[in-house]
């Protein structure tokens, strides 16, 4: 069929985030004491990705150090990782007196509900969404998680024999 | 042979380029093929092991993509507001007042778009060629379909074309070459609304190996053909007409050559071409014939541009003719949950079709018609990662639930319209950008009339009805061509026709004052066609048109 429909729906769900970035990375938190980055993200990506029945958390499969080791020679993204770190902990502070890696599940849960509720472009909406998306790109790229969703893999070199039988995976 | 040694010279290697390269090589005539963009490996450059597979599309390399522009598009209006494109997390997808550009999809590289395609290898509807004399709208084609059916059967039978024995309302003189391909398991539930709207569902005709064929294996039900075929069972130019042109030792190709400059001789003659390589260095050649097939947007671009004392609005350009009567694509796709798992990743991704309304006057009160078919892999919902972005969204237990509630059930189905060409559609040269090298880049003017959005009314209503009679009732994204310009198949700036006012080239695809001078690429098409892809009428045509070339030369 005709449409690149690929392009055109990267265009609206995420190709207006690098715009968006630039913003955020103009401004500074100046505040946030004591964040250690690495300590606080992996603590978020476990938010977004926690273990939950059969599925593994994030923190099985290293996403945290990836993403920061991407970020390392992108330093944009390195700010944008530190300054969305601090404005957990801050928020996590100011509600719960203690930083994001020391809030129970459904504390975290909380302050990333306001990051989620954040005006378009602001810093913990920006950084909720790259980090999403960063996760997530990493996650189901892991054949363990293909193997709960009874995904077969990659479409090479195996492809689909079986594409014409009901699903092996039957809800 | 060295680039000097040639006959003919062919700009652009897409699926009218390389027919011409094939047609010409295999009858003894030396042909030089200049391709801007670069040559493609398919086992190593389309990377669908890898399990990130799904975070990059059709790969992109240095040259693989021309630049173009857009003028401001329409505005949008509430009438319209069912045709707004939408997506259940993030709303309407075009935020602003105004038609936006996705983009004119092409590949320039060994083979050109057809590097992307997904196959399907259609005829045109026999009575979509003459909509001048049938609906007064658009033109019609100087030549008939059967004028053309012999140029269609060699082509599908260099392709490796698969198709059912019945095609429509398209006379064969002899079946596909290579038996359809099963439908699907997704598909077939899909067919199911179908059939309870009495409408039909058919395998559809697919340049896809359904079997071995010309040394190449078949195709493993993978669907990412968009993402190029590594197997190379997909009949992409470069794994068919040119491969075989290469094989008759007559055809010079060189890639990263974009051609900047025609000279227009004093004798209605083109006496030169001026290509550069990818340094920028500018050569100049000369052969007895030229053939331009760079697509729709960009050969009337390089006709434009070559203006001179000889063309001084440019060469071709003698009628006014090249750049007008540009056709976009006009689709519509709905995507929806089926309560039932049906692992729609499985499978060619276009690989059943319904023509039912594809005849000009299928739809009642619209001129133009359309077709049907899956369109969930070609939406890219075929893997987990587009499934947690834009099926399922948001984050933590309740993704994770939704994950394990509704992964493998997507299904869409999209529909493909006629354009109709108007006054406000067609393809300038930039005044302002330019490439590079400091050639002015293409500018697509592209409007919508109210015929063309009454059919995609008709298309998108008869695409919800077609999901909700196959049990979909939940919807999560819809998306076409109102408020975006997203197009593949470009038609129609260098028409074809026997008024030389009125047209570019005639039936033989050569240029009614350029004697040496021909076009074989989708920009020769007078009518759009309802929904037909046209890369299989591309090689038809271009097929047709070399052996009358022949003629001359010998």
């Amino acid at each position: 069929m005709v449409t690149s429909r690929r392009h055109f729906l990267h265009l609206g769900f995420w190709g207006a985030l690098s715009l968006k970035l630039r913003g955020v990375f103009a401004a500074s938190i100046s505040t946030g004491e004591g964040t250690d980055s690495s300590v606080c993200l992996s603590a978020f990506l476990d938010t977004l990705i926690p273990d939950h029945e059969t599925f593994p958390g994030a923190s099985h499969f290293g996403i945290s150090e990836a993403i920061l080791l991407s970020a390392s020679v992108v330093p944009a993204h390195r700010k944008l990782i530190d300054n969305g770190c601090r404005w957990l902990d801050i928020q996590s502070k100011k509600r719960y007196g203690s930083r994001f890696d020391g809030l129970r599940e459904g504390q975290r849960a909380h302050i990333v509900r306001i990051a989620e509720s954040a005006p378009d472009g602001s810093l913990p909406r920006v950084f909720l969404l790259r980090t999403l998306e960063d996760a997530m790109e990493r996650y189901y790229a892991r054949p363990e998680v293909w193997t709960v969703l009874g995904f077969e893999g990659p479409p090479q070199p195996r492809g689909y024999p079986e594409f014409a039988l009901t699903p092996m995976k039957v809800d | 042979m060295s680039v000097d040694d040639h006959e003919v010279i062919v700009v652009g290697s897409g699926a009218g380029g390389s027919a011409a390269a094939w047609a010409l090589t295999r009858a003894g005539v030396r042909v030089l093929l200049l391709e801007a963009g670069p040559a493609f490996d398919p086992g190593v450059d389309y990377r669908l092991s890898r399990p990130d597979w799904e975070t990059s599309a059709f790969p992109g390399k240095k040259g693989s993509r021309l630049p173009y522009s857009a003028a401001q598009f329409q505005s949008l209006s509430t009438e319209y507001t069912h045709l707004r494109s939408w997506n259940v997390h993030s709303g309407k997808l075009n935020k602003t007042g105004h038609r936006q550009l996705a983009g004119y999809r092409h590949v320039a590289g060994l083979g050109g778009s057809t590097l992307h395609f997904t196959g399907e290898a259609h005829r045109m509807h026999p009575a979509a060629m003459k909509m001048y004399s049938g609906f007064q709208v658009a033109a019609d084609w100087p030549l008939d379909y059967g004028e053309l059916e012999s140029s269609y059967l060699e082509a599908e039978r260099i392709i490796g074309v698969a198709g059912p024995v019945q095609d429509g309302n398209r006379q064969r003189s002899a079946p596909c070459p290579l038996p359809s391909h099963p439908i699907s398991y997704a598909s077939r539930r899909l067919g199911e609304g179908f059939h309870r709207l009495g409408m039909s569902w058919l395998p559809n005709n697919l340049a896809v190996l359904s079997q071995p064929y010309n040394g190449r294996p078949p195709c493993n039900y993978c669907g990412q053909c968009r993402r190029g075929c590594p197997r190379t069972d997909k009949g992409s130019a470069d794994v068919t007409f040119l491969r075989q042109a290469r094989a008759t030792g007559k055809l010079t190709t060189l890639t990263a050559s974009p051609v900047a400059f025609l000279e227009a001789g004093a004798d209605d003659r083109i006496t030169g071409i001026r290509y550069r390589d990818g340094a920028g260095s500018e050569y100049r050649l000369s052969a007895s014939v030229i053939i331009l097939a760079c697509g729709a947007v960009n050969t009337p671009r390089l006709l434009l541009h070559s203006e001179g004392a000889n063309a001084q609005a440019g060469i071709g350009n003698e009628s006014g003719q090249v750049g007008r009567n540009f056709m976009e694509t006009l689709g519509w796709t709905s995507l929806g949950l089926h309560p039932d798992r049906l692992d729609g990743h499985r499978g060619l991704p276009a690989d059943a079709i319904c023509w039912d309304y594809n005849a000009p006057d299928a739809i009642t009160g619209v001129v133009g018609g359309c077709r049907f078919t899956p369109s969930l892999i070609e939406s890219d919902i075929a893997g987990p990662l587009n499934y947690a972005r834009r099926v399922v969204g948001g984050w933590g237990r309740e993704h994770l639930r939704g994950m394990g509630e509704q992964f493998g059930h997507g299904l869409g189905v999209g529909a493909i319209g006629e354009f109709l060409p108007n006054e406000d559609t067609y393809v300038d040269l930039d005044p302002v950008h330019r490439d590079e090298f400091g050639m002015p880049i293409a500018r697509i003017h592209s409007h919508l009339t109210r015929i063309d959005l009454e059919r995609l009314t008709f298309m998108a209503g008869k695409c919800r009805e077609i999901m909700e009679a196959a049990g979909v009732s939940d919807l999560f994204e819809e998306y076409g061509s109102y408020d975006f310009f997203n197009s593949t198949h470009v038609f129609g700036t260098c028409r074809m026709g026997t008024d030389p006012d009125k047209s570019v080239v005639n039936s033989e695809c050569r240029s009614h004052r350029w004697k040496n001078l021909y076009i074989m690429d989708a920009s020769i098409f007078p009518s759009s066609g309802g929904g037909e892809a046209p890369s299989l009428t591309i090689g038809a045509l271009t097929l047709r048109a070399c052996r009358r070339l022949l003629n001359r030369l010998s």
